[in-house]
């Protein structure tokens, strides 16, 4: 019997093909991560810029011991971070899905509400930035105005006060699924319209169809906008840099903007916590990830 | 046909190119240097930029005999060249003469050994000493000076004259101490005139930075910022009371702001004619042109300090020029003399006259710029200038003194002021932020 080849033109094609992909793979993606994870375990910030310092194996987890027993600022970023990656799942998924589901029915302007619902999502998160900034202006803000009718003068200043600012931040990303809402229609408008004729045959109501038929149908989309959307929370980033900068009190910080602050924000240029936070931010994604998919068995179709 | 064309093509192409590097061969010649500075802006959007650059082209064409001296504006601003700086440093490499603002690239540069020490240039001239005024104290760290610049920030502050007499108050160029701010401020609120709009940073900032200079032991308590172990000391306790008691408490919440960059609002209602003080710069002189408050009410003063008569103000020079020192001798003695030229009096009086900003130098004759310049807001930052320079007390900002628990501190002040913290609280955190970085 005549052994295979492992090489034959086809497969050289193949990996000469494959290889620029690969190549830029390890050079944008593996190396820089292996990176975080190795500096990770290191001291690196300004005195030693050039060259990180491993910290020895008896001090192996210090940058990791320090940020969850010492650094209020990394354990606020962390509890704020999972809990905008909870409400865009409780709230910014149902809510969208719902948008989704009415527009579904074409009714009478859903071409247009569609397209509104879009426009926050493609008009740059600087730009919703400064409408928010505007927006809870303590003194002619539209939010302050709207507190004083209901509370007169409690003259609220949102971006001031951490527990308001928290939901300030949140309000400026979380009702805006216009990309997960255009994903999820176009799932509903691939179904079998068939299916709906069966259905309605047999007498089932609209409420009937939504949840027997289009909602089973629709789970690995509703899986995978889930994931866009939870992943989104746990970047959270731009909002909190133009919005309120990680403040009051730190009570506005993700752990992107911890990143930030604590590896290019600082005259100190502490690389190594930064990137032993990226760690976490990246353990929590994969994790996430997983939860998500395994939830709504995302690659399982019905 | 096509290609004859090409190689006729290329080959003037190659002939041109070489033609221009024997240009270029004559001037390499001549040592040169780049210089990068972050003054991009157009002149309609921002007139200081425009002279900045008149300022360094000037420069660059008195010396083209003696070495080539490339201008470079980088249009990512001092932020950019600081982040481009840090780039350079992983590899090893640095800008040959950068104007770095505010951006602190120093600790890390020197670190890297990359930057140049101006100290033995300075101390063996006397009058560029004289010109970098308190950039020389102030940037002096372990007997070594990386940076200078031509222009600082000094920070006073600036009061609405109207408004005083509406209230019946004493106005600031009179305070004694600290308490007559406390009479003053009370006063306004009794007229119900708002004394002042703060925010969760800068303008709050400031007054925090020049309370501390209130006394011997609280200005040296301050003075050590940089390498502040514990916030647990009696007279930040103190700044911290004062700052809730005597000022957060004073205003409602629709006057303070969260902070940021786009958090102008005090400035806002102070120029509007609605609080009596605004805490900022003596650049803001210029926002007091066409002003809904009256130019003619409004005047520059400096803080009180609890020394009867005595005066502070906050200077602080930044980070500014910064050389290479991979440079060789002619390149270094070439970029001396820029700093030299752009830290002598003509630029330093320049500077001023054109509404740029404050310049460190001690050699500046501002009884004669005063009647030099002509505009009513060119003569309130010139009188602004000569009060921060003949303070009593001349203090680096917040920021330049603590270092990242800048942002840390002004995270409290809301805390502050509604009441949820109290200043014990706020050292304790500040102490946790210490010991998680140290």
């Amino acid at each position: 019997m005549q052994k295979k080849k492992f090489f034959t033109k086809k497969s050289g094609f193949i990996c000469a093909f494959l290889a620029p992909g690969i190549l830029l793979f390890l050079i944008i993606y593996a190396y820089p991560l292996i990176n975080i994870f190795a500096t990770s375990f290191s001291r690196w910030n300004y005195k030693n810029f050039q060259s990180p310092e491993f910290l020895g194996w008896d001090n192996l987890f210090d940058n990791y011991i320090k940020m969850f027993t010492l650094d209020v600022n990394f354990k606020m970023a962390l509890i704020n971070t999972i809990k905008w990656v909870v409400l865009t799942m409780v709230i910014q998924i149902p809510f969208t899905l719902l948008v989704a589901l009415v527009l579904a029915r074409k009714p009478r302007g859903w071409k247009f509400t569609r397209n509104m619902f879009i426009i926050p999502n493609i008009i740059s998160t600087a730009a919703i930035g400064l409408i928010f900034l505007n927006l809870y202006n303590p003194s002619r803000g539209i939010v302050t105005e709207i507190f004083n009718k209901l509370m007169p003068g409690s003259n609220i200043s949102v971006l001031a006060n951490g527990n308001y600012a928290f939901w300030g931040v949140t309000f400026s990303f979380i009702l805006f699924g216009g990309s997960s809402c255009l994903l999820l229609l176009t799932q509903i408008f691939s179904i079998d319209t068939g299916i709906y004729e069966a259905a309605r045959v047999d007498g089932a109501s609209p409420w009937q169809i939504d949840r027997k038929i289009v909602l089973p149908l629709m789970r690995p989309m509703i899986g995978t906008v889930s994931v866009m959307a939870a992943n989104y929370g746990l970047l959270l980033y731009n909002e909190i840099a133009l919005i309120t900068g990680g403040g009051p009190d730190n009570a506005t910080f993700s752990l992107s903007y911890y990143i930030y602050r604590t590896a290019l924000g600082s005259t100190k240029l502490n690389f190594a916590r930064g990137n032993t936070a990226g760690v976490i931010q990246f353990i929590l994604g994969i994790l996430l990830v997983g939860f998500i998919n395994k939830a709504f068995r995302t690659n399982q179709a019905d | 046909m096509k290609l004859k064309k090409c190689i006729a093509l290329s080959l003037t192409t190659a002939l041109t190119a070489s033609m221009g590097m024997t240009v270029y061969a004559a001037d390499s010649e001549l040592p040169t240097i780049t210089f990068t500075h972050g003054y991009y802006h157009d002149a309609s959007e921002w007139p200081a930029a425009a002279e900045m650059r008149a300022i360094y082209d000037e420069f660059a064409e008195a010396h083209k005999d003696e070495f080539n001296f490339v201008v470079k504006a980088d249009e990512t601003g001092a932020e950019g060249i600081y982040n481009t700086a840090l780039n350079d440093l992983s590899i090893g490499e640095f800008y040959d003469i950068a104007d770095f603002g505010g951006w602190d690239i120093v600790p890390v540069a020197s670190a890297s050994d990359a930057i140049l020490d101006l100290k033995p240039y300075l101390d063996e001239d006397a009058d560029f000493k004289a010109g970098v005024g308190v950039c020389y104290d102030q940037n002096l760290t372990d007997d070594k000076i990386y940076s200078v610049r031509e222009q600082i920030e000094g920070v006073g502050f600036w009061y609405n004259q109207a408004l005083f007499e509406k209230a019946g108050a004493q106005t600031p160029d009179q305070w004694q101490t600290w308490e007559d701010f406390d009479t003053a401020v009370d006063k306004l609120c009794e007229a119900e005139i708002m004394p002042f709009g703060l925010n969760a940073g800068w303008p709050t900032n400031i007054l925090l930075a020049a309370y501390s200079q209130r006394n011997e032991t609280s200005r040296a308590f301050y003075l050590n910022g940089k390498s502040v172990e514990s916030f647990n000391d009696d007279t930040f306790r103190e700044s911290l009371a004062f700052m809730q008691d005597k000022v957060l408490k004073k205003i409602d919440a629709a006057n303070f702001g969260p902070g940021g960059d786009d958090d102008e609002q005090y400035r806002t209602d102070f120029f509007d004619g609605k609080t009596a003080m605004l805490f900022n710069g003596v650049w803001d002189a210029g926002g007091a042109a066409d002003c809904g408050a009256g130019i003619e009410n409004i005047k520059p003063a400096v803080f009180p300090t609890d020394e009867s008569g005595k005066k502070a103000a906050l200077l602080s020079g930044g980070t500014g020029l910064v050389v290479s020192n991979k440079l060789d001798e002619a390149q270094t003695n070439a970029c001396i003399e820029f700093i030299k030229y752009m830290t002598s009096p003509e630029i330093a009086s320049r500077i001023i006259e054109k509404g740029i900003g404050m310049a460190p130098g001690e050699n500046v004759n501002y009884d004669e710029l005063l009647n030099k310049v002509e505009t009513d807001d060119a003569k309130l930052l010139v009188q602004a200038c000569q009060l921060c320079q003949n303070a009593d007390y001349q203090a680096l900002g917040l920021g330049n003194t603590f270092g990242d628990a800048e942002a840390e501190i002004q995270g409290k002040y809301a805390g502050l002021m509604d009441g949820t913290k109290t200043p014990d609280d706020v050292i304790e955190e500040l102490d946790g932020f210490l010991a998680a970085f140290e």
